[in-house]
């Protein structure tokens, strides 16, 4: 695979789900990307899921419960 | 008589006419035809060639209703440019942005930077008239980057490039997988301080395979049209899905694991270490700027003429990968309706589907970002405490066309059910809906 993930100046930390209003289940990550705090879906066709989800994969990172 | 031309004793023998055989070489001037003397019928089939015909001697007034067949047509008229934004007249996010030293898009929509060798300036440059070639062929703007911290030896796996990703549902007519993969033309313009041989990669996701090509910047700080080509991949379909189909990197510096290689001229496994043989360090001075426009890349073995598209319409293609809100204090942008619980929720309509659902950045945290004008009486509230997306139905083809925005923690002080306007809450707030590839 071409080199979409080997950038280890981005820093992502404090990753944290939230979940659906109606049936509590996981819609998405806050995740602090770079210092920049943003709301990513839980999607594999978005990219910066996937990104995050090859972090989790390969043991770096990790995603808490939602509140 | 010998000759091709009679004479005065075959004449007083009676010979009355003259064969073409008489006709000396050259004898016969067009002054000596009278107007429309040559009908058509006199001309023999396939007579008149190309060489017969002077420059500009056909007029439209000429060519009758009917008479260009589709088959006369092929390459007129066709959808050229698969870059979007190829003039880099759009750039949402920002027309200049320091110290960029990591994977992002900057400026300039559409185009990633992926850098992890060395600091720059990425910047939307306008171009002069007086100091810009292509200003001539018609391009305002350009992708500018400038070496503020250089990296003269990049470590192994450092790689600085600027890359644009092409979905694989709009690349299908490319017709990869079959004998008929069509040949890609790739042309643009680009000024580098730093000169010599320069690789650009063309790499498809589905079959993790990759093609290159080389040129060579022949003089420093001078604007260059280049110009090259990538056979089409015969044995790999692109899937045809709003995934990433394919992408092409215009290289700039890289560390030893992607330079030790030799150059693809055909489609093959991707090995990183064929990505840039031979590549100059565009990183390797402060003084370095590399500045790029121009870009089109498009079906078949010859680049034709840049498809200049209306403002408006790249605007819109690129609002397919970013949307972005911005404003400043008490301006608003949607409304919305606060449930029986702390939540605020605000359906907002999208002016083209986005790709995908979409990562949401905003300035600064949500309350910092968002207020909420509320109550008969034109209530302001930034007393809330999170953003979320909720409910993002996608199309059939998996984009998305509304977005579910929900902010929770706000204010007791709302009534359940009323209804609220969402604004901005300072100077140069935004939102970013990003869907790239």
């Amino acid at each position: 695979m071409l080199a979409d993930i080997d950038d280890n100046k981005i820093e992502l930390k404090d990753a944290k789900y939230y979940t659906d209003i109606m049936d509590n289940k996981n819609e998405g990550i806050y995740i602090s990307w770079n210092g920049n705090v943003i709301t990513v879906p839980i999607n594999e066709k978005n990219s910066d899921y996937k990104f995050i989800k090859s972090r989790v994969d390969a043991g770096t990172l990790t995603i808490a419960d939602a509140d | 008589m010998a000759t091709n031309a009679k004479n005065l004793a075959e004449y007083l023998n009676n010979e009355t006419t003259s064969a073409t055989a008489d006709i000396a070489d050259g004898s016969i001037t067009t002054a000596k035809l009278a107007n429309d003397a040559i009908t058509t019928a006199k001309i023999s089939n396939d007579a008149v060639g190309a060489d017969q015909l002077a420059d500009n001697a056909v007029l439209t007034a000429n060519i009758t209703d009917g008479a260009v067949s589709s088959v006369k047509t092929t390459g007129v008229g066709k959808p050229q440019n698969l870059i979007v934004n190829g003039a880099m007249q759009v750039s949402q996010r920002t027309v200049s942005e320091t110290s960029v030293n990591s994977d992002r898009y900057s400026a300039c929509d559409r185009f990633k930077i992926l850098n992890n060798q060395a600091h720059f300036t990425v910047s939307q440059e306008t171009l002069s008239a007086s100091q810009d070639l292509p200003v001539a062929h018609g391009f305002t703007k350009a992708l500018k980057l400038d070496c503020t911290t250089a990296q003269a030896s990049p470590g192994a796996t450092d790689r600085m490039k600027i890359r644009h990703s092409f979905e694989g549902q709009q690349m299908q007519h490319l017709k990869y997988g079959g004998s008929s993969a069509e040949t890609l033309s790739l042309q643009f313009w680009v000024k580098a301080t730093k000169t010599g041989v320069n690789t650009i990669n063309m790499y498809q996701d589905d079959a993790a395979k990759m093609i290159s090509a080389s040129y060579t910047i022949s003089a420093s700080n001078t604007w260059e049209k280049k110009t090259v080509s990538f056979a089409g991949n015969t044995s790999d379909m692109i899937t045809n899905d709003n995934t990433r189909g394919l992408l092409v990197e215009w290289n700039l510096g890289a560390g030893s694991n992607r330079t030790s290689g030799t150059l693809r001229t055909a489609w093959t496994a991707y090995d990183d270490a064929d990505e840039m043989p031979g590549q100059v360090n565009h990183a390797d001075n402060t003084a370095n700027n590399f500045h790029i426009t121009g870009i089109q890349l498009e079906v078949g073995s010859t680049a034709g003429d840049f498809e200049f598209r209306e403002y408006t319409d790249v605007y819109r293609h690129c609002q397919r990968y970013l949307y972005r809100i911005k404003g400043s204090i008490y301006e608003f942008f949607v409304n919305g309706v606060r449930n029986n619980t702390n939540y605020l929720w605000a359906p907002l309509q999208l002016p083209v589907p986005l790709r995908t659902q979409p990562t949401i950045t905003t300035a600064g945290t949500s309350n910092n970002c968002f207020g909420i004008w509320h109550g008969a009486g034109g209530s302001w509230s930034t007393t809330h405490t999170t953003m979320g997306l909720y409910s993002n139905p996608d199309m059939l083809d998996g984009s998305v066309q509304q977005l579910g925005l929900a902010l929770n923690g706000i204010s007791t002080g709302f009534g359940a059910g009323e209804c609220v306007t969402l604004a901005f809450n300072g100077t140069d707030r935004f939102m970013n809906c990003d869907a790239e590839l």
